[in-house]
């Protein structure tokens, strides 16, 4: 599984909704590995991805476009390499409700940032109405300050309209 | 900075030109910038005058309707733009009638500003008292009906002929410039505009989608003040101005380029538009992609897109309006950033897309 090329990888911190993003837009359920969670982690929600979620697109040929999500936890981020190979583009969810939601987004676009500069990201703010821990602005600004212009968009994880936006807008970045 | 308005004193006694000599150094102390004109001279915005007097009531008589009179007279006053006090006026008075009119004139000059107009347009009221005051907008045609027909790719560069003279983007861009508050109304839909917080006030969520549909000329936009604003916008829905006026840069504009901006300027996309949240076109992905990745001019990028140039400069304006756009882009910097490799798997995404529905 992991050798598919035709893939798009769905990364974030535990809780931003990659697993709920992946089930809006894909044809079938995801395999999910979830299992409970253990200590701080327990704080934010009852099970978490240990391993990764994966589901697909099928498109009118027949092809497939892999979806894959890679576990929230930042101890497994030794899988985060080994997904992205040949992927197409990465999608990135933060969570809003994070207490330094602005730094976790910079956390991800420092880990995957080989894969983003041959590919592209797009960015999806989850939980923006819990907790005003930043504003889409401030997520805009830190980019700008890093000389990066990556899509940011408030997104509800569950919403397919949403999650087709955010795929669409990756899909203009390797594109264009 | 801000023109400052012109004040004529127009046959004043020496206590009323003392008095207004003070008002206008403590509205100018206030971050009101004010100048007083020689006595008499006919060229101000503003003209204070004493028409208890024979040549006050000639100038009166022979004063523009397009220029604001506060009238100090025994007598009731009443016509264009007239603005009646009976005297004796203190200096606390004047000071409180040239703040509350001239912050209108002023709101009402920038917009007039931003919609190419000249300054004569302006319509402040004509009842008899200074709480009457308002500062309207008289209509125009929509921009649709303005929008021209389409032209041969090497036309359409070509600057178009003057923009339509006002639209709701342009109020609505004024009113975030500005930080003046707008009330809006087309027949029993309103909104309150708050460009000092960046907000919109609405009786239900549709309204702002009905106003933005109006044709303008039946708009009814009256300018309006931060406590009206707080006042009538309790218990109302909140939305972002920025949102309102993304959609209305994007469908009202018209493809006229805003008054001061060049085709041939290389700019740069600061942020992307929030698509999720605003309006969108399946073009406008493609536009912030290729501006996200080095600065370029407008006609460069609309060549680079292959979108019709209305189309490139609905988006700009509206970026621009919103605050996404860098201006602050020599020509040299200009197709030298974030250049890498693009994938090869064009046919493979196009598909893609087609299956999300975007094509």
């Amino acid at each position: 599984m992991f050798q598919a090329t035709d893939k798009i990888i769905f990364t974030g911190p535990v809780g931003a909704g990659k697993t709920s993003a992946i089930s809006a837009i894909s044809d079938e359920p995801p395999v999910r590995t979830d299992v409970a969670t253990t200590g701080s982690e327990r704080d934010i929600k009852g099970t978490t991805t240990v391993a990764m979620d994966y589901s697909y697109i099928q498109l009118e040929d027949g092809k497939r476009i892999h979806l894959y999500g890679t576990p929230g936890q930042e101890r497994f981020d030794f899988m985060w390499q080994i997904l992205t190979q040949g992927g197409l583009g990465l999608v990135l969810l933060v969570n809003n409700d994070h207490p330094e939601p602005v730094a976790q987004m910079e956390y991800y676009l420092d880990a995957f940032g080989d894969f983003i500069r041959d590919t592209g990201v797009v960015i999806g703010i989850t939980r923006m109405g819990v907790r005003d821990n930043a504003s889409i602005a401030d997520y805009q600004d830190r980019l700008f300050e890093r000389g990066q212009v990556f899509p940011v968009f408030e997104v509800d994880g569950r919403s397919s309209e949403d999650v087709r936006i955010l795929v669409n807008a990756l899909l203009a970045v390797l594109e264009n | 900075m801000p023109k400052p308005l012109r004040i004529s004193p127009i046959a004043l006694d020496p206590t009323n030109r003392k008095v207004l000599k003070v008002a206008v150094g403590l509205i100018n102390d206030d971050g009101i910038a004010s100048l007083l004109l020689p006595d008499n001279s006919p060229h101000g915005h503003l003209l204070v005058i004493d028409a208890d007097t024979e040549a006050g009531q000639q100038a009166l008589e022979e004063s523009r309707d397009g220029q604001v009179k506060l009238v100090l007279s025994k007598k009731r006053r009443q016509g264009t733009n007239v603005i009646w006090q009976e005297p004796p006026v203190r200096v606390t008075d004047m000071q409180e009638l040239l703040t509350r009119i001239c912050l209108r004139m002023k709101a009402t000059f920038a917009t007039e500003e931003a919609m190419n107009e000249p300054a004569d347009t302006t319509e402040a009221a004509s009842a008899g008292s200074p709480e009457d005051t308002r500062a309207k907008i008289s209509h125009a045609e929509s921009t649709e009906a303005a929008a021209p027909p389409t032209k041969p790719a090497e036309a359409e560069d070509a600057p178009k002929p003057a923009a339509p003279s006002k639209s709701l983007f342009h109020i609505l861009l004024n009113a975030r410039q500005q930080k003046v508050c707008y009330q809006i109304r087309f027949n029993d839909t309103w909104l309150l505009i708050g460009g000092h917080n960046g907000t919109v006030a609405s009786k239900n969520e549709p309204d702002a989608k009905t106003v933005l549909s109006a044709p303008f000329k039946k708009l009814y936009i009256e300018q309006t003040d931060i406590v009206a604003f707080a006042k009538n916008a309790q218990e109302m829905n909140i939305s972002t101005l920025d949102s309102l006026l993304w959609q209305a840069g994007v469908e009202h504009s018209g493809g006229h380029l805003l008054d001061g901006h060049d085709m041939a300027q290389p700019v740069r996309l600061k942020a992307w538009p929030n698509f999720t949240r605003n309006g969108f076109r399946q073009s406008h992905f493609k536009l912030a992609a290729i501006m996200a990745r080095q600065p370029i001019s407008l006609k460069e990028l609309r060549k680079e897109a292959g979108v019709a140039r209305d189309e490139v400069v609905s988006f700009y304006n509206a970026a621009y309006a919103v605050g996404l756009i860098d201006r602050s882009v020599g020509a040299a910097d200009a197709g030298q950033l974030n250049s890498k490799p693009r994938t090869r798997r064009k046919g493979l995404l196009g598909m893609l897309a087609r299956k999300l529905g975007f094509r």
